[in-house]
């Protein structure tokens, strides 16, 4: 059995639009760095030092782009009777646990480019400050009722410190 | 126009309460203490720029730095008196309110459930006037402090504080009468007993040979040494920082834990501890999120351990003085187990079952996989490892925040996981069992929230049980002095 299986079922995936997000921002900010990057070693160097790095940055972007796939896909959430679990990480694999009765704050944060793709992140605060529970890339309507829902049942399971 | 105007309904006003100045002597030491702090921190300064200064040293400089300790003390002085003029402070039967009016206007109330701890402090000067800080710890920011009372008073508040912290209905008056005082100068009262003391040359001991300040004599012999050897004995000045530190950790774990002694009074623990400046702790067993016990590498052939502990609103700012989170500065091993009853009765560490991890960690930490050791049962996680320093983590499961399962790539490749239980922020607020077999890690991620819950449930039961009035309640069956048992 994998380790990092989801306690019930399945994992619940982000947004099919994280990930093009995820992509799109690979091809602007790399993009733009690395084109910058060969023209200025190609114009002030030699010019077939820029192609080799053109074509480098080419096979790097395409890996970038490759690997946010691979981490979309370990992106998960998973909602208990109790507790919440969070999977995520392509090489530091974590798999978080948050009892619903222990978060003191949950909140649904969205960016100018999160809404264009219409997604919002919901983050979960205890008063531990190890415990870092972040669902990025949910869409809209699906992070307000869960926000809606986490925080009802943290309300109804509260505990004392 | 003749409709007859109805007052408002005014509700009664609350009989003010009688507000309170604290000791008039109180500037005076504040500014004793000021003068203390800057002469040492121009020593310090004055001493490490010895070599470095390209003029002699004369006495035009000197009547300069006395003028300006002059001035300093001066304007401290003033200062001093009108925000102890301004001061005022009232702790009753329905409120603790501080409330300072000078330049800046600020009252603060706490409310009863929330205090955390209440220690008070005697720095040096006020110790010679017999006076004391009151330090009421609400764990979050720096806590809030009266000071100077006197000291019999400082120790009456505290009772009365702590009383109602634990959620017992007591009246000031209660509080006080209830208390008969044995011996004022060790803070020791009728119903307390002394569950330990440290002697003095086992601090030494401890503090001598703890790496922290192993690295920095040898760091030292051997700055010395070089510069000898190299006859370049303008460097030396270099070595000045090294003493310093090795003065610092004298000052901390000497100095400071002084006479440290361990009492049980009542339902609470005190500790009470330091040479110049006199602290006395009052521990909130219930609020004591995990236990911590070190053994630094040179302390095994002594069987000497330290035991810390994880208070919410600990760890902040001002270790020195008030709140320290030191539980045992340097004990032998019933001591700890003693301190650890003491804190959670009736849990013994040797009850807990320790597993080893398995062989194949040797390939990641070839020296220290034997050292990885961890343990559960209903009540607590315990998870050791090794080292320079030897560390046991204890958690109740009644205080875990959140759990992860965490594994890098090499640890996946070998079928090997990290668990992390998380407390609140603190000191030691994270727990790890490392590299057990990733099987076995995800069972006890997943069985600790069922394990936590069950903890919970009983700890709240408990805590109904304390919140009860102490002295009439002979019908609860209790053990040990008026304790009820934790790990029920």
């Amino acid at each position: 059995m994998d380790t990092f299986a989801a306690p019930v079922d399945v994992w619940k995936p982000l947004s099919p639009n994280y990930l093009k997000m995820k992509r799109l921002m690979v091809l602007l900010v790399w993009g733009i760095e690395l084109t910058a990057a060969s023209i200025a070693l190609g114009w002030f160097h030699r010019w077939w030092a820029g192609v080799a790095l053109a074509v480098a940055s080419v096979l790097w972007i395409f890996y970038r782009w490759h690997r946010q796939g691979r981490v979309y896909r370990i992106w998960g959430y998973a909602e208990r009777e109790t507790d919440l679990y969070i999977r995520e990480g392509l090489l530091q694999r974590t798999l978080t646990v948050v009892p619903y009765g222990r978060m003191q704050v949950v909140t649904v944060n969205s960016g100018p480019i999160e809404r264009k793709y219409g997604l919002a992140t919901v983050t979960l605060e205890t008063a531990s400050a190890g415990t870092d529970a972040t669902i990025p890339g949910l869409p809209t309507a699906e992070a307000d009722a869960l926000r809606e829902r986490l925080s009802e049942l943290g309300e109804q399971q509260a505990v004392g410190l | 126009m003749t409709e007859p105007i109805t007052p408002e309904p005014v509700e009664a006003p609350p009989p003010e309460s009688l507000m309170e100045r604290p000791h008039p002597a109180t500037p005076i030491i504040k500014g004793w203490i000021a003068l203390v702090g800057l002469v040492f921190i121009f020593g310090r300064d004055f001493l490490e720029n010895l070599g470095k200064s390209e003029q002699p040293f004369g006495w035009g400089s000197l009547r300069f730095i006395g003028i300006m300790l002059g001035g300093y003390v001066l304007v401290t002085a003033v200062v001093g008196y009108f925000s102890w003029r301004f001061t005022r402070f009232v702790i009753d039967d329905r409120q603790v309110r501080i409330e300072h009016n000078f330049i800046q206007h600020n009252s603060d109330k706490v409310p009863f459930t929330k205090i955390q701890s209440v220690d008070v402090v005697q720095p040096f000067a006020a110790r010679l006037l017999g006076l004391a800080q009151l330090r009421i710890d609400v764990g979050a920011g720096s806590g809030k402090t009266i000071e100077y009372l006197t000291r019999a008073r400082a120790y009456q508040m505290r009772d009365y504080l702590v009383a109602r912290a634990h959620g017992q209905q007591v009246t000031v008056e209660e509080s006080v009468t209830r208390r008969a005082t044995a011996d004022a100068l060790h803070d020791l009262a009728t119903d307390e007993h002394v569950l330990l003391r440290v002697p003095v040359q086992r601090l030494v001991l401890a503090a001598v040979l703890s790496s922290g300040f192993l690295i920095t004599l040898v760091l030292s012999i051997l700055t010395i040494g070089g510069l000898t050897w190299f006859r370049q004995f303008g460097g030396m000045v270099g070595v000045i920082p090294l003493v310093t530190g090795l003065f610092g950790i004298i000052s901390r774990d000497v100095v400071k834990q002084w006479n440290f002694s361990l009492v049980r009074s009542g339902q609470a623990l005190k500790v009470s501890r330091g040479m110049t400046s006199l602290v006395s702790q009052t521990l909130p067993t219930n609020r004591i999120q995990g236990l911590q016990i070190v053994q630094h590498q040179a302390w095994r052939p002594f069987g000497i351990y330290r035991v810390k502990m994880d208070v919410l609103g600990y760890g902040g700012g001002d270790e020195g003085e008030g709140a320290s989170d030191v539980l045992l500065p340097a004990g032998t091993w019933p001591e700890v187990e003693l301190a650890i009853d003491a804190v959670w009765p009736g849990f013994r560490l040797a009850d807990i079952e320790l597993h080893g991890v398995d062989r194949k960690v040797r390939k990641l930490h070839p020296f220290i996989w034997k050292s990885y050791r961890w343990g559960r049962n209903a009540d607590v996680a315990v998870a050791m490892n090794g080292g320079f320093v030897h560390e046991t983590k204890i958690v109740h499961h009644a205080r875990v925040q959140s759990v992860h399962l965490m594994a890098g790539p090499i640890q996946r490749r070998m079928g090997l996981a990290d668990v992390q239980l998380d407390t609140t922020a603190g000191l030691l607020s994270t727990c790890h069992l490392f590299e057990l077999d990733e099987q076995l890690a995800r069972r006890l991620v997943l069985e600790e929230m069922d394990l936590c819950r069950a903890a919970r449930a009983r700890d709240a039961e408990r805590a109904a049980l304390d919140a009860l009035p102490a002295p009439s309640t002979a019908w609860i069956p209790r053990t040990n002095a008026g304790h009820t048992p934790y790990w029920g």
